[in-house]
């Protein structure tokens, strides 16, 4: 390579990189880790059964075969299936065997059960060129994996758990979100430009049912201030805008909805309150202050909400069941390397062991 | 993180967020690419804001360069396409040819493969060593030579007129 070559590729590069950056991008930077935090720590409900057992396989002992719709836990007591991320160091989860009543550890950045149980959505890599990150289904009964290769985004189960929903926002003349068959794991795109509207960066939800998925609408309010939300985006699967729901509070995950479908739990963006609005008009039906940082997890039953409690100091937290006024009428067993997970799952506890009967709680307490 | 914290943080981000995204920009060669690279990379530095607070820098950098080159990595990422005809060759050395000729050689650098823009971003822009580069890219110096040897050999192919352009910067 010659001098005069260095300096003809010196001078490209200065020319290319010689624009002003953007503003604010320090603030926005931060806007973008929370959002990132909210979904490592969105929790999976509605598995009716969940298995356990990876690199060992098992039977399916006890296991409910049945795929069954998240409609709650018809009062039925709950029990944490999984913590995703249970290990600031060497990735690892936890997911139950109900046989057993023990905990199997996985190698696996996170562990989220299907709604039917049936299989398990785990995520690992460093997001390096060496180890990139990649989604896969684990069969609990053979404890294989299926590694999609499509998208490599963190997904969530369709609320039938036939499908993988992933945001895909990595060029941005492609922009918009792919559904992966859990079965063939055969990918479609749909492209949605969904950055329009949408100055908080919010990903794809899926919606009531597996048929559509939903966005949150935000727009920016300021440096200083939390961004505003201006309404819920509903898409048919194929893309097609099918409805815009007025709202001021996040739609976080299809957990968000009631068991019967007919109310959702939102969010407010900075914070402090949630709220339950009609899923057909968006009217709120109810605010509920909360205290502290309280995520929402899902719903118990039509009249319960489970929620995550973080203390203050983010250093532990705990699963709440309250009412609809705010009141807390149970909290859920943790162990001990699951206050601080990433993210932590909850099903029903029919078929638990007998032995692991102090690990399952009920919305009474 | 603290309100404390993100105070810092964002101070950090305001001092040093021309430098940075000049760098972006370099990777990318595209401003809405180079926006979406450097916050990726910053939100990544507010998880692990406690454990780089001492060297942030360095570690927005190393970030920034094996994001771009894991995205491309990537399922649908813009990846170099083949062609068989390559672009006209400039004719004259006047004004016009020679920005001709600048135009041609910024559009085969967009049309490089990232990985090999990465490795020309770090030695002609940032000016590092192959020991440097090596270890932001996480290879061998010896790697990081035949990478440049092949991206200049790749470069050759997509602008026929960089040695033209070198030539005319020494008769400058």
């Amino acid at each position: 390579m010659n001098t005069a070559t260095d300096r003809v590729l010196r001078d490209a590069f200065a020319q290319i990189a010689d624009e002003p950056a953007p503003v604010g991008l320090g603030p926005a930077a931060l806007r973008l880790a929370r959002r990132q935090r909210r979904r490592r720590t969105l929790l999976a409900v509605g598995a009716a059964v969940v298995l356990a057992a990876v690199a060992t396989p098992i039977a399916l002992h006890g296991a409910d075969k049945k795929p069954t719709l998240p409609t709650g836990f018809q009062n039925s007591p709950l029990v944490v299936t999984a913590y995703s991320g249970t290990s600031t160091g060497t990735p690892k989860s936890l997911l139950l065997n109900k046989v057993t009543g023990a905990y199997a550890e996985l190698p696996y950045l996170s562990a989220v059960p299907s709604p039917d149980g049936q299989r398990v959505l785990v995520r690992t890599g460093e997001d390096t060129p060496q180890s990139p990150l990649r989604s896969g289904i684990l069969d609990p009964v053979t404890g294989e994996v299926r590694w999609i290769a499509t998208y490599t985004g963190p997904g969530a189960w369709s609320p039938d758990g036939s499908a993988i929903l992933f945001t895909e926002r990595t060029r941005v003349d492609q922009r918009g979100f792919a559904i992966v068959s859990a079965t063939t794991l055969k990918a479609t795109f749909v492209p949605v430009n969904f950055a329009v509207g949408n100055s908080t960066g919010l990903d794809f939800v899926w919606g009531r049912d597996s048929g559509e998925v939903a966005q949150t609408l935000s727009d920016a309010n300021g440096e200083t201030q939390a961004d505003m939300v201006t309404g819920i985006r509903f898409y048919t699967i194929a893309g097609e805008l099918a409805r815009t729901l007025p709202a001021t509070a996040e739609l976080r995950s299809a957990d968000a909805f009631s068991p019967d479908r007919s109310r959702i739990a939102l969010h407010d963006l900075g914070g402090g309150a949630m709220q339950i609005v009609s899923a057909d008009t968006g009217a709120v039906e109810r605010t509920i202050a909360v205290q502290g940082h309280t995520e929402l997890v899902g719903w118990a039953d039509d009249d319960h909400l489970l929620t995550r409690h973080w203390a203050a100091d983010r250093t532990e937290s705990e699963i709440r069941v309250i009412d609809l006024t705010g009141r807390t009428t149970a909290v859920a067993p943790l162990i001990a390397a699951g206050s601080t997970a990433d993210g932590i799952s909850i099903g029903s506890a029919a078929g638990l062991s007998e032995t692991a009967a102090g690990l399952s709680f009920s919305v009474a307490g | 993180m603290d309100a404390d914290t993100e105070r810092d943080f964002v101070a950090f981000v305001e001092t040093r967020s021309h430098s940075l995204f000049r760098s972006a920009l370099a990777l990318t060669g595209h401003r809405q690419q180079a926006e979406d690279l450097l916050q990726t990379v910053l939100a990544k530095a507010v998880r692990h804001w406690k454990n780089i607070e001492s060297s942030p820098e360095a570690y927005l950098r190393r970030a920034m360069y094996r994001q771009q080159v894991s995205s491309w990595r990537r399922p649908g990422w813009s990846r170099e396409f083949s062609t068989d005809q390559v672009p006209d060759h400039g004719t004259g050395p006047d004004v016009t040819a020679q920005v001709d000729l600048n135009l041609a050689l910024h559009d085969a650098l967009r049309r490089l493969a990232p990985k090999y823009r990465a490795v020309l971003v770090l030695r002609y822009f940032e000016d590092l060593p192959d020991e440097e580069i090596g270890q932001i890219l996480g290879c061998k110096p010896a790697t990081v030579r035949s990478q440049v040897v092949r991206a200049l050999d790749r470069l050759r192919t997509l602008c026929p007129d960089l040695d033209s352009l070198a030539l005319q910067e020494i008769r400058r």
